[in-house]
C-alpha cells in the first residue's frame, strides 16, 4: 500500500507543484484584496485546487498502462483503490493546511475576519473537493480518463448542486435557504463523507469487474 | 510440486467478433515457452487471461500450482511481468520507481535492481517519459527480474530493442532458467529470438491453437519441400500441413523432413525455420 500511495504522489508531482504554487499565491491574496467577504471563497478554492489536477495524472497513468501493470503487483485490487482514496484524502488535507496558512496571513496582517465565515469557506472547499472526487473517480474508472476535465467540471457542478439541494431541504429549519447556515455546512460535510465511503466501495466493485 | 509453472487448459474468451478458442498448453518449470502468432491472433488475450486482467469465459489456468481464481498476492510476488510499451508512470525516474516497488514487493532486491540498470545502461535519475521505446523495455525487464520471480510472463518484451541489447536480454533469460524452478512465457514477433532461447513453441492463429510443441521437434523434423507443379501433384495429401505457390515454385510444409527426403527424391527438402512454419500456416493453404 505504501508503495502505491508513493507512486500516486510521484505521478502527480508536476501537477501538484502547479497546484501548490497557485494555492500558495492565494495565501497572500488577502493582503491585496482586503475584503473579508472573499476570504471564505479563497479558502474553498485552495482546498479544491489540490483535487482539481488529479484527473490529468490519472489519465497519464492510464496512457502509460500503469493501471494495467498495477494489477500484476502482489496487492489486492481493493488495496489499489484504497491507495487512491488515501491519496485523495491526503490531497484534501494539503488544501486544508494551505487554507490555514491563509487564515494566519489574514490574522498577521491585522485584518478583520469572522470565524464562522472562515469555517464556511473550509466546509465549502471540503464538500466541493470530496463530492467532486467521489463522483469523478468511479466515473473515470468506468468510462476511462480521456474526458477527465469534463468529468471534473460536471462533478464539481454536481457537488455545488448537492449543496443547494441540502440547503433547500433544510430551509424550513434554517429560516429560508441559507448556504452559510452551520446546519447546512455540517449536513453537507456529513453527506460528502458518506459519499466518499460509498464512492470507495463502488470503485472497488467497478475495478473488480473491469477488464484491462 | 507441480512440474508445470503454468498450465492453460481449454481457455476460451469472446470479444465481440473475436474468439480465443480452446487454448491449451503448458510451461514446464525450468523452460522457456515462446508464444507466436500474427497481430490480433490472440497472444495478448491469452497472456491477459493468464494474469487475470480479463475474465475468461471458459477453461482452467493454473499458475505455480495454484488455480488463477485462488492466486494470492504471495503468488503474484513470484511472477514478473513485462508488457509492450511503458508499464510505469512516466513522471517517475528509475530511482523513484525503486522506492515505489520496494514498498510493494516483499522480495524486492534494490541492489540487484541498480546492478541491472547499470548493466542495461539506463540512467537512474532521468524521467521515464524521456526514455526511448527500447529503454522503457529494458527498464520493464529490470523490474521484472529485480524481485526474483519464479515465472516471467513477457508480452513482446524484446520489441524495440537493438540486436545487441536483445542478445544480452536473451542471455539473461537463459541464465534465469538455469535454475530449474524458474520459467518464462514470452510472446514475440521476433521468432529468431525464440529459435535461440525457447524450449517450446505455442502457435496461435485467429484465436485457435495451431500447435504447442518442443522447439527442437519443429526445427529438426519440420521441413519445406520445394518443387514444381508436376511434383506437387505427386505429394501425398497426408504429408502436407500447408502449402503455397510462389511464382513457379511450390512450397510445402511437412512434419517429417527425413521421410519427405526419401519419399520425394526429386524435390528439394530444406529445414523450416519457425518464421517459415508460421508464414506457411498463415499465408498458405491447407491440404
Amino acid at each position: 500500500m505504501k508503495g502505491l500511495i508513493r507512486n500516486n504522489f510521484y505521478s502527480m508531482e508536476s501537477n501538484l507543484k502547479i497546484s501548490f504554487i497557485m494555492a500558495a499565491a492565494f495565501v497572500f491574496s488577502p493582503l491585496i484584496i482586503n475584503n473579508a467577504n472573499t476570504y471564505p471563497m479563497i479558502i474553498a478554492i485552495q482546498v479544491f485546487l489540490f483535487i482539481a489536477n488529479t484527473g490529468t495524472s490519472l489519465h497519464a497513468d492510464e496512457v502509460a498502462k500503469w493501471n494495467k501493470f498495477e494489477l500484476t503487483l502482489p496487492v489486492k485490487r481493493s488495496a489499489i483503490i484504497g491507495a487512491k482514496y488515501i491519496t485523495f484524502a491526503i490531497l484534501i488535507l494539503c488544501g486544508l493546511l494551505i487554507g490555514f496558512c491563509t487564515v494566519i496571513c489574514i490574522s498577521l496582517s491585522g485584518q478583520a475576519w469572522n470565524l464562522l465565515s472562515i469555517l464556511w469557506g473550509y466546509e465549502y472547499g471540503l464538500v466541493l473537493s470530496i463530492i467532486s472526487i467521489s463522483l469523478m473517480y468511479p466515473v473515470m474508472l468506468k468510462i476511462g480518463t480521456e474526458k477527465n476535465e469534463l468529468v471534473l467540471i460536471l462533478s464539481a457542478f454536481a457537488a455545488i448542486g448537492l449543496m443547494f439541494l441540502i440547503a433547500a431541504v433544510l430551509s424550513p429549519i434554517t429560516d429560508g435557504m441559507n448556504l452559510h447556515h452551520p446546519l447546512v455546512g455540517g449536513t453537507s460535510t456529513s453527506v460528502a463523507l458518506l459519499m466518499f465511503l460509498i464512492s470507495f466501495m463502488a470503485s472497488v466493485n467497478i475495478h473488480k469487474n473491469k477488464e484491462f | 510440486m507441480n512440474r508445470n509453472a503454468l498450465t492453460v487448459s481449454g481457455l476460451t474468451k469472446k470479444y465481440g467478433e473475436f474468439t480465443l478458442s480452446d487454448i491449451s498448453f503448458e510451461v514446464p518449470r525450468g523452460t522457456i515457452t515462446g508464444l507466436i502468432g500474427e497481430n490480433g491472433a490472440g497472444k495478448s488475450t491469452t497472456l491477459n487471461s493468464i494474469l487475470g486482467l480479463i475474465h475468461k469465459d471458459e477453461g482452467n489456468i493454473s499458475i505455480l500450482g495454484t488455480p488463477i481464481e485462488e492466486v494470492t498476492p504471495e503468488i503474484r510476488q513470484k511472477i514478473g511481468v513485462v508488457f509492450d510499451g511503458t508499464n510505469f508512470s512516466e513522471e517517475l525516474t528509475p530511482k523513484k520507481l525503486n522506492k515505489v516497488l520496494k514498498g510493494i514487493y516483499g522480495s524486492w532486491d534494490e541492489e540487484y535492481f541498480f546492478v541491472l540498470l547499470e548493466k542495461l545502461s539506463l540512467p537512474v535519475t532521468k524521467k521515464i517519459k524521456s526514455f526511448s521505446k527500447g529503454m522503457k523495455a529494458k527498464l520493464s525487464i529490470a523490474v521484472a527480474f529485480a524481485h526474483h520471480p519464479k515465472l516471467l510472463i513477457l508480452d513482446e518484451a524484446t520489441s524495440g530493442l537493438d540486436p545487441i541489447v536483445r542478445d544480452d536480454i536473451l542471455d539473461m533469460f537463459l541464465e534465469f532458467v538455469q535454475d530449474e524452478e524458474n520459467s518464462i512465457l514470452v510472446s514475440s514477433h521476433i521468432t529468431s529470438d525464440l529459435e535461440k532461447v525457447a524450449d517450446y513453441i505455442v502457435f496461435i492463429y485467429e484465436g485457435r491453437l495451431i500447435f504447442s510443441k518442443p522447439k527442437d521437434e519443429l526445427l529438426e523434423n519440420y521441413g519445406i519441400v520445394k518443387c514444381g507443379m508436376a511434383q506437387f501433384d505427386l505429394i501425398d495429401q497426408q504429408d502436407i500441413i500447408a502449402y503455397r505457390k510462389q511464382d513457379y515454385e511450390w512450397q510445402v510444409l511437412v512434419a517429417d523432413r527425413n521421410s519427405a527426403e526419401k519419399k520425394y527424391p526429386n524435390a528439394l527438402v530444406i529445414p523450416a525455420t519457425i518464421d517459415e512454419i508460421m508464414l506457411l500456416y498463415v499465408k498458405g493453404e491447407n491440404s
